[in-house]
């Protein structure tokens, strides 16, 4: 695998990355004791390697020196890898014959109580990527086709907008939802601050543009199962449950529902109202199509009824519909699949789920919604009254450093505005009612945010700084909130008919699954990470995978539309690429040596190997276009008859021996 | 004690099914123990002709894994095991080295084998033994002008004291009754020397191995005869890179031997076959019995005991403990 039986030329590049590795290492040290390393003809450090002068010292020294290996002992290669290898591929170098060694992320920046012994590290980090780039082989890159197809998984606000903004683009998009209809938790709301505009009114025209736009294709009621592939080309495979209703022939009339003799919670009015077991989720459902839920038709667990098919003029009942898994390729995938509320009930001290007339924020959304369970009339739930003295309390699952209960560290950000809406509300429905906010701080950042706060104060809403410790359900369904009012220093001690609490966002269910499925990245608060926390906010550590929406932290609706957007443009660029250059971090597999153990084949993440049968019995081969270059199938070989093209064993050998020397 | 089916009969059954298998045309080659040409030993027979079935024999003398041979087979073999050669063939089927319908495995209920060094010792220096005789229970030597009957039971190989499966766990064809086998091993019982030992200090217990595997000659027999290391370039012969020196080294000795028992770890059922074929001796069982035990109390894993079960080393599942790694 050497490239050459001369000795290779190298060039080694220290940079101070200003003060961030200068500051704590000795950059000149380091300069100098890899200049005295065998085969470097040249060393230098640089203020900013980076920089357009940094990179014209590298190409000068290419040139003049005839270097054939460059080492560059700099930042993180996820930083600036590629930078660096255009500047070689420029100046006409095969761009894998350089080497990184991160003397910032896992040098100056962690040993920066310790000038000295950092020094040293660096100097064995230089040595040892010394030692690799002298093994470094030059490599081609293969070229990888691309789809110009994308996949939007998750149909609430951020999907949709996210899709309809591909889709307006040309661009052919797959919108997988896994509930019945697309819409996600906005269309479950009343009204939207600050405006106060109708949720679902300013939703569902856009729902309905994408069940017109002809570049979307809505994979409703369905689950992302397996992803394959890379950028440009990916294969996923789509759990399309059965739904047991043709969409295609199903027109919404609802004579099946009338007639069907199951009644079950309504999880879309939050088990507060009923619906039947052929059910629609909400009127403007997109597709508008009925569907059955499988765990309680009678037909489908008793195995008797089938009134629903009998109703059905259009003859759309299909009972004999089952789950089937499609396979879609596309070049590009949005993940939108947003958020899920908070448990309210782990936390015990509120009463949720033990008392009836403790709700959840999103409770509250569809009892004020005039096609909620009530028609919009404020009751509570224990007993339909209306309650005059209404409680909100703050930060339920938000801003818990215990992080017990599966709360989070994290301000969920939405939650103080919905409260200021939801109290306004009641405010405007019921001007006599007493409204009380429990609060941490009311954090209202945002167009029109803290106008709309300070209206609703002028309304006479109280605003009580200080967290109840727990409220008490008290006869008749009141309840009690003795709390300090940290403004005052007062106790305060007050009984309301009825407490809302403001839940926080927390991952949605699955995620932990689904990123993995994806090979995605989860950050310390479980949402998905971003590629960057700054500037690039709707990538991912996976090249051709983005992200809208509440998936990648807790939003707003603008918000989340705003990233929408970002996800598709950049996904739209990926779609528009002629075809994909990728590296090749693959594996040679040396036939002799295969044992045919199908161990590779087993433990490969993406079905980049396969064995095949030969006429000197099964040998693994490798499906370049499908690996990553992860290196499991090298370290699992039993054999050792996989070698990475870009980590050889040489190379890791070599690499590790250096930085065990003793300098 | 408990006595098994008589040697004679079972010789006699195994060569019935070799005939019958291979008139019938169900294997190409028949693998099972014959007469050596020393006394005291018997060899692997691959028995291709009805007519040869008469080679065969059995008896506490038959030792060898004759599953090492299976991966060099391409036709259908048939092979005699016992219950710790069975468990080898297993791990050869689920590491896809061998295809389960590629062989008929006929195992025998297995009354334990013997171990030629404590049967020399119980023999004694003195003349060279002539010719053996087995009857039940007892071995007789003889050699000129001495004849000595030695117990079987005291004989036995260390490896079958703590054998828990004497019985194959897989077999298409059992020569023998199963009531009759040597009895099992409670489990409890099977680990109860690497407890012991582990209970050592560890300066002890280093220099209890620096003291064994001083005395490797790095002949590698060990590997030779080991059923489950077929790999065909081992770690000790790469020469790049070079991970073992070949310097008669202390500490080349260990990385091979630790190397290898990494290697054979959740995967070795103790067959002994390693410690039967080092010339110079070596304890090569303890090290692979105290892996055998980890694999069992941190991942539920017995080797060579499930056809369905995957290496249990190269996968991964969420719940696996990680408590043992520092």
């Amino acid at each position: 695998m050497q490239a050459s039986c001369a000795q290779p030329r190298m060039g080694v590049y220290v940079c101070h990355c200003g003060l961030n590795i200068a500051g704590v290492v000795d950059v000149e040290a380091v300069r100098d004791s890899a200049r005295a390393l065998e085969g470097v003809v040249v060393a230098r450090d640089n203020k900013y390697t980076c920089s357009e002068v940094g990179q014209k010292t590298i190409a000068d020294d290419i040139r003049d020196l005839g270097l054939d290996r460059v080492v560059i002992a700099s930042c993180s290669p996820r930083l600036h890898e590629k930078t660096f290898r255009g500047v070689l591929e420029k100046c006409g170098m095969n761009p894998f014959l350089l080497e990184m060694a991160n003397i910032r992320e896992q040098c100056s920046w962690v040993h920066s109580g310790d000038s000295a012994a950092a020094t040293e590290k660096a100097k064995a980090l230089v040595r040892s990527a010394v030692a690799r780039a002298r093994l470094l082989s030059p490599l081609s890159r293969s070229e990888g086709r691309v789809v110009p197809k994308v996949m939007v998984v998750g149909g609430g606000v951020a999907g949709i907008s996210a899709a309809l903004y591909l889709g307006n683009m040309g661009i052919k998009t797959y919108l997988v939802e896994r509930e019945p209809s697309i819409g996600g938790h906005m269309a479950m709301l009343d009204k939207t601050f600050p405006t106060l505009d109708c949720s679902l009114c300013i939703l569902s025209p856009k729902m309905v543009e994408v069940a017109e736009n002809e570049n979307i294709q809505v994979l409703s009621y369905s689950e992302v199962e397996k992803v394959e592939g890379q950028v440009g080309d990916f294969r996923v495979q789509v759990r399309r449950r059965a739904r047991y209703v043709d969409e295609a022939k199903c027109v919404g009339c609802g004579d099946c529902a009338a007639k069907c003799p199951v009644r079950v919670p309504d999880e879309f009015n939050r088990n507060m109202g009923e619906r039947k077991a052929i059910y629609i989720p909400f009127p403007q459902a997109i597709p508008p199509a009925y569907a059955i839920d499988a765990e309680h038709c009678r037909y489908l667990t008793q195995g008797k009824c089938r009134v629903c098919e009998k109703v059905c003029e259009r003859g759309a009942v299909v009972f004999d519909q089952t789950d089937r898994v499609e396979t879609v390729e596309v070049g590009a995938i949005v993940v939108a699949t947003g958020f899920r509320p908070y448990d309210a009930s782990k936390k015990p001290q509120y009463g949720y789920g033990r008392y009836p007339n403790v709700i959840t924020s999103l409770d509250f959304e569809r009892i004020i919604c005039a096609d909620g369970p009530t028609h919009g009339k404020l009751k509570r739930p224990g007993d339909q009254a209306t309650p005059g003295r209404i409680a909100f309390i703050q930060c339920v699952g938000s801003r818990d450093e215990h992080g017990h209960d599966g709360a989070g560290a994290y301000c969920s950000r939405v939650c103080c505005m919905i409260t200021a809406k939801q109290a306004f509300m009641v405010k405007e429905k019921h001007p006599d009612s007493e409204v009380y906010v429990y609060y941490t701080d009311m954090r209202t950042a945002g167009k029109g945010f803290e106008e709309f706060y300070q209206r609703g104060r002028g309304e006479g809403i109280v605003f009580v700084r200080g967290k109840p410790g727990e409220v008490r359900e008290e006869e008749g369904g009141s309840l009690r909130i003795t709390s300090e009012d940290a403004d005052s220093g007062c106790i305060l001690d007050l009984s309301f008919d009825m407490v809302v609490l403001a839940v926080g966002l927390t991952p949605p269910e699955g995620l932990v699954d689904l990123a993995q499925r994806l090979n995605l990245s989860r950050s310390a608060d479980g949402f998905l990470m971003e590629g960057h926390p700054k500037l690039r906010p709707f990538e991912t550590s996976i090249d051709g995978i983005y992200l809208a929406g509440c998936v990648q932290f807790p939003k707003d609706i603008p918000d989340s539309v705003a990233q929408a957007g970002g996800a598709a443009a950049v996904a739209a660029a990926t779609c528009s690429r002629q075809k994909i250059e990728m590296d090749p971090l693959g594996p040679v597999i040396d036939e002799d040596l295969c044992i045919g153990c199908r161990l590779c084949e087993m433990l490969c993440p993406y079905g980049a190997i396969k064995v095949e049968k030969t006429d000197r019995g099964y040998k693994a081969r490798s499906i370049e276009v499908a690996c990553k270059g992860c290196g499991v199938c090298g370290a699992s070989c039993s054999a050792r008859a996989i070698t990475m093209k870009h980590y050889s064993n040489d190379q890791i050998v070599a690499q590790t021996r250096a930085l065990l020397e003793v300098s | 004690m408990v006595t098994g089916d008589s040697r004679a009969e079972i010789t006699q059954r195994l060569r019935d099914i070799a005939r019958d298998l291979l008139e019938r045309g169900e294997v190409d080659v028949f693998i099972g123990y014959e007469e050596g040409s020393l006394p005291l030993r018997t060899t692997p027979a691959f028995i291709t002709r009805p007519d040869d079935v008469s080679r065969l024999t059995w008896g506490a003398l038959c030792e060898n894994n004759l599953a090492t041979y299976l991966p060099k087979f391409e036709g259908r073999v048939g092979v005699v095991v016992k219950g710790c050669d069975v468990r080898a063939l297993v791990n050869l089927i689920v590491e896809k080295q061998i295809a389960r319908d590629q062989v008929k495995i006929v195992g025998v209920p297995c009354q334990g084998v013997i171990d030629r060094r404590k049967l020399a010792g119980a023999v004694g220096e003195g003349p060279p033994v002539r010719s053996v005789e087995e009857t039940d229970g007892f071995i007789i030597v003889r050699g000129s002008g001495f004849e000595k009957t030695i117990p079987v039971q005291e004989m036995l190989s260390p490896a079958c004291a703590t054998c828990v499966h004497p019985v194959p766990v897989l077999y298409d064809l059992l020569a023998g009754d199963e009531a009759r086998s040597r009895g099992a091993c409670p489990r409890e019982d099977a680990f109860a020397e690497v407890e012991r030992f582990a209970g050592r200090n560890v300066e002890d217990r280093f220099a209890y191995f620096a003291r064994e595997i001083e005395r490797c000659i790095e002949c590698y027999a060990c590997r030779q005869a080991c059923p489950l290391c077929y790999c065909p370039e081992c770690f000790v012969d790469r020469q790049s890179p070079k991970w073992v020196g070949r310097w008669r080294d202390l500490s080349d000795k260990m990385v091979f031997h630790l190397g290898r028992v990494l290697h054979t770890a959740g995967r070795c059922a103790d067959c002994g076959a390693c410690r039967r074929a080092c010339p110079a001796g070596i304890d090569l069982r303890l090290l692979s019995k105290q892996m055998e035990k980890d694999a069992l109390e941190f991942f539920g894993h017995e080797p060579g005991t499930d056809l369905e079960a995957a290496p249990v080393l190269a996968t991964y599942r969420r719940e696996d403990p990680d408590d043992f790694i520092l």
